[in-house]
């Protein structure tokens, strides 16, 4: 180290050059880490990492090497191991008891010559190499293991295979003649296990005598403490013998004490308890019979007895962990009473619940009816107002025609869009009314959207372009499950309630694929928005948002039938709308899942061409289900259709609503009433002739000639719908 | 299994053959001698052919020569002087052919040191390598031969870098010298030769391989601390605050104008790295009396003046040690051209190349030695082929 200061310089040399010196180890030790890209650094960290492989490898082969001596010490060890075998043996076989050594695979490894001797003839089975298993197999055989009801043999086993299970257990097995076996289990260090066994029937008969001293002092208290019980008690032996009760027992059941001794049979006691008292809810004996004679395994049971002088007593019977049982008996007569008043007053109250449910019954059914009349009304008057508005319509075309100068064409013009706007509202109207009295019949099944978005495109685009709006609809080949005509109308009021709310921008339908198994139909415009406080209001009927400016003559009621079809076909509808950022509405419908030869390609059925579009029908038919079905088809063509179950009702309805129908179809057979004919014959001549069909299957040439005598066309049934919709076509058209 | 040399033509020119290699010297005074070269290999298929130039040769004209004449790839590299099969020698050519019987290589050229990214390398080499072991699968031993430009002062960083992708093949090379000029020092790789480059051969073989380094240093007492260098051109300023070469000169008691060569070879600084010593070399002293050294150096390094063991009896107790119990060696080695100056400045060539005959050494003077991950100095380096393990 010396070296490092050269004696020929200064002292104050030598200083600094050695702070110099420090300056640089400083730097180099501190050097960061991320400086080792310099060369020295690099040759640094392969020298290290090449001097460590080196290292290893060295290591690796003394490894080997050590591995060849400890396989040369493995093969001593094995002899050692063998003399050290025979030594324990001789040390096993000094002992005084019983001795066997199981290794840590459970193979019984030796065992000395006292081993097992106390269990007989089974120790000759015992072998070198058996299993721990095998082991208590065969010692469970011995003849001279004292086995119980309790403990059979099966259970034997099975305990003493738990209690090898156990790190340390010390046991004892009980043999015949008053004999006890002490097993003591100890786990060696290596996983095997050392078994013990040693003689111990003097400790325990010695045990035994002081227990059963024990015992005798126990009954006496039990005794006391039995009679101090406000119940009665009594107990059975396991074979179904008394072996205790108390005082309180005999007083209660009134009986005898020739009954009542140690030892008496379950069943002597029960036929005196038989003779002098009832079972309630008549608890047969017999069961009660075998159920003491189980000796074990008693479920714990519950029952009632009454007596001569009606006390009622609850009897509860239990098993005890000695396999005897237990009965205990209290008195509950005056609870019974109690809860019988309870019962009569209870009965009182269902009474009068009952005749409050019969009253609102018919209450109910007073309000149904009325609805019935109002809807029939509200049908019936719709069409009535939507007759001579037509008729109005048709004027009011004529005048615009002959209008002599352009304010009078204008102002029919202006009354023309009135009257549509009134036809609107009533059409609407019907609608709700319909829908709202859970008339509406829908037909859901599957077919394709294409071709009713693009009957909506062609419908809506002028009403559009009228307002310089654009209209986009998306178009989908997928097949939905709906209502067609009802989901075409939701769609439609959507588009149009858009139009009407938009000022300029676009209205767009956009079709989401939302779900596997559902669509979502979005309808999208560029309006003013609805603010969040307007959301649920604009379903309501009537409701217009004030505060629109774009002058459009909305009815308000396009969405309450929207949100009303929406909700009866389980097709949510959402709404998403900020002011100022447009709406858009959006109704989920399912998707029609799996290829379906049958769907309905062409969607919807138009009518516009149909003459019997908007048309009252009146249809008398006394079989309901085919009354349901015309009237669906009839409705879904346009039609109005008002439906009585007979002759007389029909006559009642016609008084009642003071209406005609545009026209009538009756069934021939009505039931007990009128027939058909009759009744055709007596509107016309009550009223005043309606054209009229009489259905029937009935093809005899009578009731031909009763219809041709009574100037009315027949339509035999099963029903030709399309035969029908012409029939009626040629009689309503124009 | 005695391995005998064939006696040396007195030419100096006669091929002679180990028991795999063929190995020959060629003096470049002849004007005939590249087609002597070319005749001598043409002997036997070749797979691969190693040529190590004397400075003084036109490196350029023999490389493209023996490239358009020779079926094999040539590799090789301009040397401090030359190992022949008679021992060291000076204006040779040494040439080794790796007959195909016994090897097949593959050879990839490592160009632009000073600024290449050697992390890219070991993709590049381990698809070489895979391909090689691939189309050769009887040639189960193998190794890798660097021959780097021995100016381009790159080693340390070249050798770190490549070495994770060398498995199963045990790298050792030399930087390619330039006598004792410090000039220019080339590789040729393709009938071309480069500066600043390196070649790296992967060679395998049925022969048993050995790569080795001997060191005939034993680190001394006497320390000294660089206090300040210039790690990236390996230049000491400042050793104990002093300037480097007089502080060098005084701790070996040496006079600071007479350092030379054989004051380097005779006192080598070693630096500690773990457990072990490695010699850096001082390659001379420049004029601002900076030690310019062979490999990298730091500030903050520690250095210990280390004493040398007689050369000649080292090298041969080691190769004796290295080659015993493996039957008959042919070695190729890149030897320091400190050793060279030392052996010559103590007159003891002759003892030495008899143990290099002995051997069965050749190859060349070197400017620094690689092996495995490291570039080291003052070593002999290098690799012994003893013949297949039977059944081959």
């Amino acid at each position: 180290m010396e070296g490092l200061i050269n004696p020929a310089d200064s002292v104050e040399r030598q200083r600094d050059k050695l702070l110099n010196i420090c300056a640089a180890l400083i730097k180099r030790v501190e050097q960061p880490k991320v400086d080792q890209s310099s060369a020295f650094a690099q040759f640094e960290r392969a020298a290290l990492l090449d001097s460590k492989v080196r290292q290893r490898t060295m290591n690796l082969e003394r490894a080997l090497d050590l591995l060849n001596e400890s396989n040369a010490e493995l093969a001593a060890a094995k002899r050692d191991a063998e003399q050290s075998r025979s030594i324990l043996n001789e040390a096993v076989e000094s002992v005084d008891e019983g001795f066997a050594l199981f290794d840590s695979q459970d193979r019984l490894l030796l065992f000395n010559s006292r081993f097992c001797l106390e269990l007989g003839s089974v120790r000759d089975r015992l072998k070198l190499g058996i299993s721990f298993d095998e082991y208590v197999d065969i010692v469970s055989t011995s003849s001279e293991i004292e086995f119980s009801t309790i403990l059979k043999r099966d259970s034997w086993v099975t305990e003493r295979l738990e209690h090898h299970r156990q790190v340390r257990a010390v046991f004892n097995i009980a043999l015949k003649r008053n004999r006890w076996l002490q097993v003591s289990e100890h786990r060696t260090e290596e996983g095997g296990t050392a078994i013990l066994q040693t003689d111990i029937s003097d400790v325990m008969r010695q045990q035994l005598r002081e227990r059963d001293e024990l015992v005798d002092s126990q009954d006496k208290m039990l005794r006391a403490t039995l009679d101090h019980l406000a119940q009665g008690v009594c107990i059975f032996s396991q074979t179904a013998r008394l072996a205790g009760w108390n005082r309180e027992l005999e007083r209660m059941i009134q009986i005898p004490a020739r009954y009542v001794r140690p030892g008496t049979s379950f069943a002597t006691i029960l036929g005196f308890v038989k003779d002098n008292m009832t079972f309630a809810g008549s608890y047969p004996s017999e069961k009660l019979i075998a159920w003491a004679n189980n000796s074990s395994g008693r479920p714990p049971i519950e029952f009632e007895l009454t007596d001569i002088r009606k006390r009622v007593f609850s009897v509860f019977a239990q098993e005890m962990p000695d396999q005897g049982f237990m009965m205990s008996f209290s008195d509950v007569t005056s609870e019974r009473i109690a809860a019988n008043k309870l019962r009569e007053l209870n009965k009182t109250l269902e009474e009068r619940v009952a005749d409050r449910t019969k009253a609102l019954g018919a209450a109910l059914q007073d309000a149904e009816r009325a609805n019935v009349t109002k809807n029939r009304f509200v049908a019936a008057a719709s069409h009535d107002l939507l007759q001579p508005l037509s008729a109005a319509k048709l004027y009011l075309a004529t005048l615009q025609d002959a209008a002599p100068n352009d304010q009078m064409a204008q102002i029919s013009g202006k009354a023309e869009r009135a009257l549509k706007g009134a036809e609107d509202i009533i059409e609407a109207l019907l609608d709700i009314s319909k829908l709202d009295a859970g008339h509406a019949t829908f037909d859901v099944r599957p077919f394709a959207l294409g071709p009713v978005l693009s009957s909506l495109l062609n419908e809506m685009t002028p009403i559009a372009e009228e307002k310089g709006l654009d209209l986009a609809i998306g178009m989908s080949d997928a097949a939905i499950v709906s209502d067609p005509v009802f989901l075409r109308r939701v769609l439609q009021n959507l588009i149009s309630n858009a139009i009407k709310y938009t000022d300029h921008g676009a209205v767009n339908l956009r079709i989401c694929d939302t779900a596997q198994d559902a669509m979502t139909l979005e309808i999208q415009d560029t309006g003013p928005g609805i603010a969040p406080e307007d959301r649920e209001r604009i379903f309501q009927e009537f409701t217009r948002l004030e505060d629109s400016h774009s002058g459009a003559k909305g009815i308000g009621l396009g969405l309450a039938i929207v949100e009303r079809v929406c909700t009866a076909l389980d097709h949510p509808l959402q709404l998403q709308s900020d002011l100022g950022q447009g709406s858009c509405f959006s109704v989920t419908v399912p998707l029609h899942l799996g290829a379906n030869p049958n769907i309905d390609q062409t969607g919807t059925v138009f009518f516009d061409n149909l003459a019997i579009v908007g048309k009252m029908l009146l249809l008398v038919e006394n079989d309901e289900d085919l009354a349901n079905a015309m009237s669906l088809r009839l409705e879904r063509s346009g039609a109005h259709v008002v439906h009585a179950a007979s002759g007389e009702e029909a006559l009642e309805l016609l008084e009642e609503i003071d209406l005609l129908p545009d026209a009538a179809l009756f069934d021939y057979q009505l039931g007990a009433g009128i027939d058909g004919i009759d009744l055709h014959e007596i509107v016309r001549a009550r009223y005043k002739p309606v054209p009229t069909f009489i259905l029937s299957a009935d093809r005899s040439a009578k009731l031909q000639d009763r219809c041709l005598s009574a100037d009315v066309p027949l339509i035999h049934k099963p029903i030709d719908i399309d035969l029908l919709l012409e029939a009626l076509d040629s009689v309503l058209g124009y | 299994m005695n391995h005998v040399l064939r006696p040396v033509g007195e030419d100096g020119g006669s091929p002679v053959s180990g028991q795999h290699l063929v190995s020959f010297s060629e003096r470049i005074d002849r004007p005939d001698f590249v087609d002597r070269i070319v005749q001598t290999l043409s002997a036997t298929p070749m797979s691969h052919v190693m040529v190590f130039a004397c400075p003084e040769v036109d490196f350029a004209s023999l490389i493209s020569t023996l490239h358009a004449q020779l079926e094999c790839p040539v590799v090789g590299c301009t040397s401090a002087g030359e190992i022949s099969e008679a021992g060291f020698v000076e204006g040779h050519v040494v040439v080794i052919g790796l007959p195909r019987r016994w090897f097949a290589a593959r050879s990839v050229l490592i160009k632009d040191l000073a600024s290449a990214d050697f992390s890219a390398l070991n993709d590049t080499l381990i698809q070489n390598r895979l391909a090689l072991t691939t189309s050769n699968p009887s040639k189960t031993n193998g190794f890798s031969f660097l021959m780097v430009d021995g100016l381009s002062m790159r080693e340390d960083q070249l050798v770190g870098a490549i070495s994770p992708g060398l498995l199963g093949f045990p790298l050792f090379g030399g930087s390619a010298g330039d006598g004792l000029k410090f000039e220019k020092s080339a590789v040729a790789f393709e009938g071309r030769v480069y500066e600043n480059a390196a070649t790296l051969t992967f060679v395998v073989t049925n022969c048993n391989v050995r790569v080795f380094s001997v060191n005939h240093m034993t680190p001394g007492q006497t320390r000294m601390v660089v206090t300040e260098a210039k790690p990236e051109v390996r230049i000491v300023c400042s050793i104990n605050d002093e300037p480097a070469a007089e502080e060098y000169a005084r701790l070996i008691g040496k006079d600071p104008n007479q350092l030379d060569e054989f004051t380097f070879a005779e006192n080598p600084v070693t630096v500690r790295v773990g457990d072990e010593y490695h010699v850096r070399a001082i390659q001379r002293v420049n004029e601002d009396k900076h030690l310019v050294f062979f490999s990298a150096i730091d500030e903050g390094m520690v250095l210990s003046v280390a004493h040398a063991q007689d050369i000649v009896e080292h090298l041969d107790a080691e190769l004796t040690n290295i080659t015993t119990g493996f039957g008959a060696a042919d070695i190729i080695a890149c030897d320091c051209i400190l050793r060279r100056i030392e052996v010559q400045k103590s007159q003891k060539s002759l003892k030495v190349n008899s143990v290099f005959q002995k051997h069965g050494v050749v190859g060349f003077s070197t400017y620094g030695e690689q092996i495995g991950p490291l570039h080291v100095n003052q070593t002999l380096t290098g690799v012994a082929l003893f013949p297949p393990t039977a059944g081959d």
